[in-house]
């Protein structure tokens, strides 16, 4: 599903983004990517996203090899990675319903399927009733909840989460990783970055950590070390 | 492919809507550049038809002697009428000369009895030669010099226009190279702001701009709304000018009339000419806000 080999990033001399990063995450995985700030994690996401390239080594993320991808493939690869941020990336100036369905209509989805899709992804976050609803009209966990609806509606085999809880109190959170659960149960692999603590010692799931851009520790049913 | 332009044009419109207050402050913009170039084609129109009135009143009069026949002024005319820079001449016989002078001092009965005292036709016939240009009388007047036809001229007014013909070429020459100059002046500006015009609002959309890419949107369907949104702004400011230009013409119209005592036709040109003048504008500054708008997006569809 995601091999990485030997991936280093540098953003100039001497200033590492990651390196020597080997990684193999598994169809259907749950994985925390843990570390102290600037140490590489977000990093990472970029680079399994391709909103970066890797400065050595390969990434292999689905059939997509990312350091060879070729810019007009990279909106394909995006349609099969959901993506969730931290400070949720939503269109202000676009409703729920809005919100959610644009990722279906820049990928050319036929009005039909649109109205099919967004009712039932929205359901799965327990947003229905706010789709007319503008993203500064709802609370922190629910715009989150709009991002992760909208991460779904390609039925996306990985979903990469970069600090999905990080703007959120511990009952919001609690939804969110909740979600991220049920998610993982139908079978679609999680990758999520996270300070939060009691949110990986909790979920009891593999846990990558990171310092000082390289992998130390890769523990299944791991716990939050640093 | 139906689907997404359709989808594309409709983003395009609710940008539109959404973001009112800068849409607005978009076409004001455009509005003055497009007012500015509508400004400088009626500046550069008046320009030309100043430079045409006066030149219309310049003209080079040659009065023959009383004795010389019709025929022999006819000759001379044709030898004239065969010179490049001769635009017209209008041959004026001795009656009709005659005529004139009575009309001329109608109120004058001492020149009119004089005339009668002479008794026969003093005058003779008469030949008034207009150039094409102002600046073209040098070889007629020097035509007018060859001994054939110097013997039989009485009298011309050459001298009397001579140097108003040279000040009118020397300042016709200067405006035209001011207004030349102006109007560089004036698009270059024109288009330094809405280049910068475009550029804000493209950043101001930057984030909006990231998650269409982190959503899976194509470079095209990025870029494609705010070129349409671009085209939109032209069309609606161009069509304000457009709306507002036709009135005002109305207005200028008669005080031109009155200003150069002679018809003026701005209005007539611009309902004639619409098409082109507009089109033209609508083109050239579409492009360069389309040239713009890309310009400034192309950082922002990097991965």
């Amino acid at each position: 599903m995601i091999r990485l080999k030997n991936v280093s990033k540098m953003y100039g001399p001497g200033i590492v983004g990651v390196k020597n990063v080997n990684l193999h995450i598994r169809p259907g995985e749950f994985v925390s990517i843990v570390g102290q700030s600037g140490t590489g994690k977000s990093t990472l996401v970029k680079l399994l996203i391709a909103e970066e390239a890797p400065s050595g080594g390969s990434i292999q993320v689905g059939g997509w090899e990312i350091g060879r991808i070729r810019d007009k493939d990279v909106p394909a690869l995006r349609r099969q990675i959901g993506v969730v941020f931290q400070d949720f990336k939503l269109l202000p100036k676009k409703t729920v319903y809005e919100n959610v369905a644009f990722a279906l209509e820049v990928a050319g989805a036929p009005g039909r399927r649109i109205r099919e899709v967004v009712p039932h992804v929205l359901r799965i976050v327990n947003l229905a009733g706010k789709e007319d609803r503008y993203p500064k009209q709802l609370s922190g966990g629910e715009q989150q909840r709009v991002v992760i609806a909208r991460s779904l509606v390609h039925r996306p085999k990985i979903i990469v989460a970069d600090e999905p809880t990080g703007n959120l109190d511990s009952i919001h959170t609690r939804e969110i990783v909740d979600i991220f659960r049920k998610i993982n149960e139908f079978g679609t692999t999680i990758v999520m970055v996270t300070h939060n603590r009691e949110v990986v010692n909790a979920l009891r799931k593999r846990v990558l950590t990171i310092h000082a851009g390289e992998i130390v520790a890769d523990h299944e049913e791991g716990k939050y070390l640093i | 492919m139906i689907l997404s332009t359709a989808r594309v044009v409709k983003f395009a419109f609710k940008d539109f809507w959404r973001n009112l207050g800068l849409s607005l402050m978009t076409i004001s913009i455009l509005i003055l550049t497009y007012f500015s170039l509508n400004l400088l084609v009626i500046v550069n129109f008046f320009t030309d038809a100043a430079i045409q009135v006066i030149e219309d009143r310049v003209d080079v009069s040659v009065y023959f002697g009383p004795e010389v026949s019709d025929e022999r002024v006819h000759g001379v005319r044709g030898n004239l009428t065969s010179l490049p820079e001769v635009k017209d001449i209008v041959f004026i016989s001795r009656e009709e000369a005659l005529e004139t002078f009575k009309r001329n001092h109608a109120d004058e009965p001492e020149i009119l009895a004089a005339l009668q005292e002479v008794g026969e036709n003093p005058l003779g016939p008469v030949l008034v030669i207009k150039a094409k240009d102002a600046g073209r009388y040098g070889p007629i007047l020097e035509a007018l010099e060859s001994p054939a036809i110097k013997s039989l001229v009485e009298d011309k007014t050459v001298q009397d226009h001579r140097v108003l013909i040279e000040r009118l070429t020397s300042v016709t020459a200067k405006v035209q190279r001011a207004a030349l100059g102006l109007s560089l002046v004036f698009a270059l500006i024109s288009l330094l702001i809405v280049f910068n015009t475009i550029r804000v609002s493209i950043y101001i959309h930057r984030e909006e701009i990231a998650i269409m890419r982190l959503v899976g949107a194509s470079s095209n369907f990025v870029r494609s709304p705010f070129l349409i949104e671009t085209v939109l702004f032209n069309l609606i400011s161009l069509g304000l000018v457009a709306a507002l230009v036709f009135p005002a013409l109305n207005v200028i119209e008669p005080a031109a009339r009155a200003f150069f005592d002679a018809e003026v036709g701005v209005t007539a040109y611009y309902r004639d000419h619409w098409m082109t003048i507009f089109g033209y504008q609508l083109g050239a500054v579409t492009f360069l806000s389309l040239v713009a708008t890309a310009l400034s997006m192309r950082r922002y569809l990097k991965k």
